[in-house]
């Protein structure tokens, strides 16, 4: 769906690139997750992605099209879309449905269309009873539901996420996160960046940035079980997968439990009383 | 920062009122014919007949009078301000004078005149707001300007303008609420000094507030162009217009009122 | 040495049609010499309780009295006082990045020291003092803040805080928006502070923070105290009644679990240390 061949991109002449040599592919139907420390370059990738910035090196392309191709831009953008850190500044009109249908209404689609797909959607993102409210009076998780739903509303194939999460309180991160599991489950690809470890444990697959090069390609099994992410990368494995992995190292539980507290705690009784 | 807080000014306040379900454009067109026939009223029973007018749309719009009235409060500065203008400096034959202050005959009648036009201005304006969703009312704007657009005039932008801004207000609001209080927290002293060195001492809330509007503007920018946004060319409407014989009606009524007034100043006098 | 809520109530928008209860009858007691946190649902008050400490919010009714000087609803006006509590008492806002102006951080750090009335002579090396408290050095001076990563931004902004040394520092989410290294780097600052002698109180979403540091967990719920207590009380009390919108900690809710079931466990938010503990207890057990 998406291949990248060698990208690589800089923001000044001087210092380091931002993206240096950058080669993946997401396919149809998968959930990525791009994860890094900030200045990792992840931002400036998921970019590339819909053609917002194209590659200075190397080529990018969305669906077949050439993302340095002008005329190509309509298309790619219509296919893929995405969803930005700050609840607030993608948001552009006062009334919950209204903004939802702004993308359709760029579209040129016909008013009945962009009903019926303004309707579905706001289903889909549980914020039907919201439609009429006023945009200031949703919550932070609430704002991140409404511009996924503007951006599927769209009829995108593709949901790129820059954090959509890191300016969220722990109720907001849990909705995203439960509505991406949903449209996962629907057959929407999903690109997720992210520094937030817990978030990726739903991917497919795992790609690391780090310094504008992508380090390391995999499942995030793989990617928790590697040693020093810390030291490597800056990021955090989930305290609940370390506890797991330690766990199941010493023998006291099996490699089936999964890293959830109701699992772990059910498996340790468990085997406590065998004892 | 009091009056922040009582945004009860020209907000919108979605209900099914007969006034809430006309077309928008037949609503700007009714407010611009209702304000030429205030500018033309003068006599007592003309204000009489306004002050009807706007208790029956007050009505039609499923609210009242009163409710309308608090908006004054935002602007009673303007009006009063405006009305002893008129008071101490129009022409005329002066009753009382002091200095460069004359009360005449004339400008007792000229302010009186000016405060009342005035009010009724805001209460009718108000009354458009409080029944026309911003989306509605920018939509309607954008289509009336539409004519204009072959002699450059920009009315897709302006419209698309004015509804970002009103998008934005309330977050404005809270975000400067906030760095008052942060630059308050590190000694800020707002209320003290003159009126120059209270205007510096606003520097350090407004800096930090250019910055995140620009920065803002520069996001969403991004964010609308992410979602296809290519100007007015090509856009469609979820909402379309849909004119009805109760627009026609409305925008008849006003017009009427407009030569029923004038046939009173013939008759009576 | 303490700030003493008594019965706090704020009322915002009173008389309107908008008016909301944000805080109702809340009381503690926050010593210079512990690590307070309070938690809650966004909308549960904890900032607003955070901006009555320092004299930024009146109370509606009830009083808040730092060091003995009393905050009291708006009818008893004195404003001196309240200047001499916002120097004592530093308070840091979410994002405090968003709060820079002046075009050098030495501007941005004399600021506070400036309005206190501190004479310039002392204001450079106050400046420099608070740059190396947020791990920065002299360079930084004459650089202009707006150039800045927003991690330094973070901190400059924070030492603009720490420049008159105060007793008490609050701060509303300190590591919002921060990744793994900035998170961090932010609590180790905080740590060192602390240490220093100056009282920490955080308002927190992130529970692993709270549990681990705080000598005393505040927990609001819609405006009202839902408990008061150690880390591991509160801990305890979460896991019998859930107050809505706060999630424990996996490991923290993992070590609730065990306990229940009859197992030792320590409650704590820190996956290794929870991990030796078990198998020692499993070897121990054998």
């Amino acid at each position: 769906m998406i291949s990248l061949r060698g990208v690589g991109y800089s923001y000044s002449d001087t210092g380091r690139p931002a993206l240096e040599n950058v080669s993946f592919e997401v396919r149809q139907g998968e959930w990525i997750a791009l994860v890094g420390s900030n200045g990792s370059g992840k931002s400036t990738l998921a970019k590339h992605l819909n053609a917002l910035l194209v590659p200075m090196q190397g080529a990018c392309f969305i669906l077949g099209l050439d993302s340095r191709e002008e005329e190509n831009l309509w298309k790619i953008r219509s296919s893929v879309s995405m969803v930005f850190q700050n609840p607030e500044n993608q948001i552009v009109s006062t009334v919950v449905e209204d903004d939802v249908a702004f993308g359709p209404e760029n579209l040129g689609l016909p008013a009945a269309e962009i009903r019926r797909r303004v309707d579905g959607v706001l289903k889909v993102c549980g914020l039907t009873e919201k439609a009429g409210k006023a945009v200031y009076t949703l919550s932070g998780g609430q704002k991140q539901r409404l511009a996924i739903a503007g951006a599927l509303a769209m009829g995108t194939q593709c949901l790129v996420l820059d954090e959509p999460t890191a300016m969220l309180d722990p109720e907001g991160r849990q909705e995203v996160a439960a509505l991406l599991r949903d449209l996962h489950g629907s057959g929407i690809t999903i690109v997720q960046v992210t520094h937030r470890l817990e978030e990726v444990i739903d991917a497919d697959r795992v790609l690391v940035l780090d310094q504008g090069r992508l380090d390391w390609e995999g499942t995030p099994p793989q990617l928790f079980r590697l040693k020093d992410i810390g030291a490597r990368w800056g990021l955090e494995v989930p305290p609940i997968v370390i506890l797991r992995e330690r766990l199941v190292a010493a023998g006291l539980i099996t490699k089936e439990t999964p890293p959830t507290a109701e699992g772990i705690g059910t498996a340790l009784c468990l085997s406590s009383s065998k004892i | 920062m009091r009056f922040l807080e009582n945004m009860s000014f020209g907000q919108y306040v979605p209900a099914h009122s007969w006034v809430h379900r006309l077309d928008p454009r037949a609503k700007v067109g009714a407010l611009a014919l209702l304000l030429t026939g205030i500018f033309m009223a003068g006599r007592p029973y003309d204000w009489i007949l306004w002050a009807a007018v706007l208790w029956l749309c007050a009505a039609l719009a499923q609210t009242n009078v009163a409710f309308l009235l608090r908006s004054i409060r935002t602007v009673l500065f303007l009006i009063v301000f405006t009305a002893l203008l008129n008071l101490f400096f129009a022409s005329g034959e002066p009753l009382w004078q002091w200095g460069i202050f004359r009360v005449s005959r004339e400008g007792i009648e000229l302010a009186w005149t000016m405060a009342l036009r005035l009010t009724l201005l805001v209460l009718f304006a108000n009354l458009l707001t409080l029944t026309t969703s911003p989306m509605a009312l920018s939509d309607g704007l954008e289509s009336l300007f539409l004519p204009f657009k072959r002699f450059g005039f920009p009315a897709h932008e302006l419209a698309m303008m004015m509804t970002i801004a009103l998008r934005f207000i309330p977050t404005l609001l809270g975000e400067t609420d906030r760095i008052l209080k942060a630059q308050l927290a590190r000694g800020a002293d707002l209320d003290r000094g003159s009126i120059v060195r209270r205007m510096k001492a606003f520097i350090p809330v407004l800096v930090p507030l250019f910055v995140i509007v620009f920065q803002r503007a520069d996001d969403l920018a991004v964010a609308m162009e992410a979602r296809c946004y290519r100007g007015g060319e090509g856009r469609t409407r979820m909402k379309p217009f849909c004119w009805r014989t109760a627009d026609t009606a409305a925008l008849a009524f006003c017009a009427l009122l407009i030569v029923g007034q004038k046939l009173l100043n013939w008759v009576i006098g | 040495m303490s700030i003493v809520v008594e019965n706090l109530s704020h009322i915002y928008h009173e008389n309107t049609a908008l008016q909301t209860a944000a805080l109702e009858g809340v009381s503690l007691s926050i010593e210079r010499a512990r690590w307070t946190s309070f938690i809650g649902h966004t909308g549960s008050g904890k900032s607003t309780l955070a901006q009555h400490l320092n004299a930024i919010l009146r109370p509606t009714s009830g009083s808040v009295t730092v060091d003995g000087t009393a905050v009291l609803p708006e009818k008893k006006r004195d404003k001196m006082d309240f200047r001499e509590i916002r120097r004592k008492v530093g308070l840091i806002f979410q994002y405090p990045e968003q709060q820079l102006f002046e075009e050098t951080v030495r501007d941005e750090l004399a600021f506070a020291p400036r309005n206190w009335g501190v004479p310039e002579s002392r204001i450079g090396e106050l400046a420099s003092k608070a740059l190396r408290a947020v791990e920065l050095d002299d360079s930084y001076l004459e650089r202009n803040p707006f150039a800045l990563s927003g991690g330094e931004k973070r901190r400059v902004a924070i030492a603009s805080v720490l420049t008159c040394a105060p007793d008490y520092l609050v701060l509303d989410e300190p590591t919002a928006g921060l990744d793994e290294r900035g998170r961090e780097a932010l609590l180790k600052l905080l740590d060192r502070v602390h240490r220093e002698g100056t009282g920490i109180v955080l308002v927190t979403h992130d529970l692993e923070i709270a549990f681990s540091r705080s000598d005393r967990i505040l927990v609001l719920d819609r405006g009202r105290c839902a408990g008061l207590g150690t880390s591991d009380e509160i801990a305890a009390q979460l896991y019998r009644q859930p107050v809505s919108g706060l999630v424990l900690p996996e490991v923290m809710l993992t070590a609730l679990k065990l306990r229940e079931r009859g197992l030792r466990a320590p409650l704590t938010c820190d996956a290794e240390k929870l991990a030796q503990a078990l198998i020692r207890e499993r070897r121990r057990s054998r």
